[in-house]
């Protein structure tokens, strides 16, 4: 199967202070992969080298069929859904007019209309997205990834301080898009549990994939341990409620 | 009198610089908040300080001197700010305190120094030639065609630059072009309202729309209306009272900004 989006032979990280060399990994249409390892192990950097906001240093990156594309040339079909915490709150901004921005203001009403349905957040354009609740304003983030009908969709630690039944929903949703568009996931959590239970595929890294494969295998965990400390467990969601 | 002030040719003149340089500081003004720009404004005005004793020391126009050195500290400073300075608020410092103390001292060699280093510190809107009118015009209208050609751009950039990147907005260019518009917009209030107070124009009514706008386009709106009242208005105080101009404008920004706070608070 052709890959969604690789890196190659790539050195991520800054030119004065290179955090991986010769760093390879591939992404398959439909994959929901999650990134997990310890903080400074790189995960941010790979995803910011994918999505091509961090130039690489060497190597070869390749998006959809295109290598080291510009990403004017991919508008619309990779999306980025960031941390809450790192919205600017200095610039006040309704719903509607954060979609306006998607492409250029591309997209009329009805798009917008669909999106927000999707993401089940109708009748909320003219709402300021600085008095939205953490799943909310994280679904309107999502919202906006999908008003461009993404094939990749990179989530940088988008469930941090959510409760656990926004978490819920948000996953649920995250679901019926891949399932709907047959998009691919990149997802970085430190929610070791979530990750088991919604990812079909986990990428453990601490400056080097130490496993790369199904998360409710033995060797995932034992990964954990060997990075987090033997007295590190994982509590399932499944099972606790 | 004052009527007669009021309705007199270089009065009329100064109304119009006024009311271009409040347009345009309210329609960057929003940028420069969103973006935390104050410093770097604060920054370039203060540094011109140095450009302007040159071009009095070599007897030239100000403008040939004043726009290529605001251009280009402001490249500088971005070029700074992208390599991720953590302390980029004191390296700003330095520019802003290091290049005004040269200018003074390049002004003291220079006849009638002190005060002439007073004026361009203050600056006086009611001087205006139609030579700096026409200079202002031009950088208004270059900064209105940027702004309304890159401002889903400009906004998404604001809002999260990582964000803005995937999405295919060239951010590096408009981060580059945003900050040389924006040391030309500094430069040009500065002639009007001197060194030390052309930043007042450019942070207060954006600030002062913030407490009242929820919306990005009624921010902008606001933003521009305070900007023109607030130069407009302070001019014409100025005038009746027969104060100083620009601190005239920018006490009266000072003090919409604490009533407006106020107002809000209740």
């Amino acid at each position: 199967m052709t890959p969604i989006a690789s890196l190659h032979n790539a050195t991520v990280g800054y030119p004065d202070a290179p955090l991986m060399t010769d760093f390879s990994f591939s992404l398959y249409p439909g994959e929901f992969v999650a990134l997990v390892g310890p903080n400074g192990s790189g995960k941010t950097t790979i995803m910011k080298s994918l999505l091509g906001v961090l130039p690489l240093i060497a190597g070869s990156r390749e998006m959809l069929g295109l290598t080291n594309p510009a990403n004017s040339e991919l508008a619309g079909q990779i999306a980025y859904i960031p941390q809450k915490m790192s919205l600017n709150r200095s610039v006040p901004l309704t719903v509607g007019e954060f979609f306006s921005l998607k492409s250029r203001g591309r997209y009329d009403h009805e798009d917008l209309a669909r999106a927000l349905k999707m993401v089940e957040l109708t009748g909320l354009q003219n709402q300021s997205i600085h008095q939205l609740s953490g799943g909310q304003l994280q679904r309107v983030f999502m919202g906006f990834a999908l008003l461009g009908k993404p094939k990749l969709i990179c989530l940088d630690e988008a469930t941090e301080g959510m409760d656990i039944k926004a978490q819920k929903t948000f996953y649920a949703l995250l679901k019926n898009i891949v399932e709907q568009n047959r998009a691919s996931l990149l997802l970085i959590s430190h929610d070791i549990s979530a990750v088991t239970e919604h990812a079909n595929r986990v990428v453990c890294i601490n400056r080097t994939i130490l496993y790369d494969g199904d998360p409710s295998s033995p060797q995932f965990h034992s990964c954990l341990h060997r990075i987090y400390g033997e007295d590190s467990h994982i509590h399932d969601h499944r099972t606790s409620h | 009198m004052t009527i007669e002030l009021l309705t007199s040719p270089f009065v009329w003149q100064a109304l119009q610089a006024a009311l271009l340089a409040g347009f345009l500081c309210g329609l960057v003004g929003p940028l420069f908040v969103w973006r935390r720009l104050a410093l770097f404004g604060n920054a370039i005005s203060h540094a011109s300080l140095t450009p302007i004793a040159l071009a009095q020391i070599a007897a030239v126009p100000f403008a040939v001197v004043l726009f290529p050195f605001s251009l280009g500290l402001s490249m500088l400073l971005t070029k700074i700010e992208e390599r991720g300075f953590p302390e980029l608020d004191s390296v700003l410092s330095i520019f802003f305190s290091g290049l005004m103390a040269l200018g003074i001292l390049i002004l003291s060699f220079s006849e009638g120094g002190s005060s002439e280093a007073v004026h361009f510190l203050f600056g006086d809107i009611l001087l205006v030639s139609r030579a700096d009118l026409m200079l202002l015009a031009a950088v208004a209208v270059a900064v209105v065609v940027y702004a309304v050609i890159s401002w889903r751009d400009l906004v998404l950039m604001s809002v999260h630059a990582e964000l803005a990147a995937v999405e295919g907005v060239p951010v590096r260019r408009h981060v580059y072009l945003l900050m040389g518009l924006c040391g030309l917009a500094v430069t040009c209030v500065l002639l009007l309202m001197g060194a030390i107070l052309a930043t007042s124009l450019m942070v207060v009514p954006p600030m002062i729309a913030r407490g009242f706008t929820h919306t990005l386009k009624s921010h902008v709106i606001a933003s521009v209306l305070i900007g023109v009242a607030m130069s407009t208005g302070g001019l014409l105080l100025a005038v009746v009272l027969d104060t100083a101009s620009g601190p005239t404008i920018a006490v009266v920004g000072m003090t919409l900004f604490i009533a407006s706070s106020l107002i809000r608070k209740n």
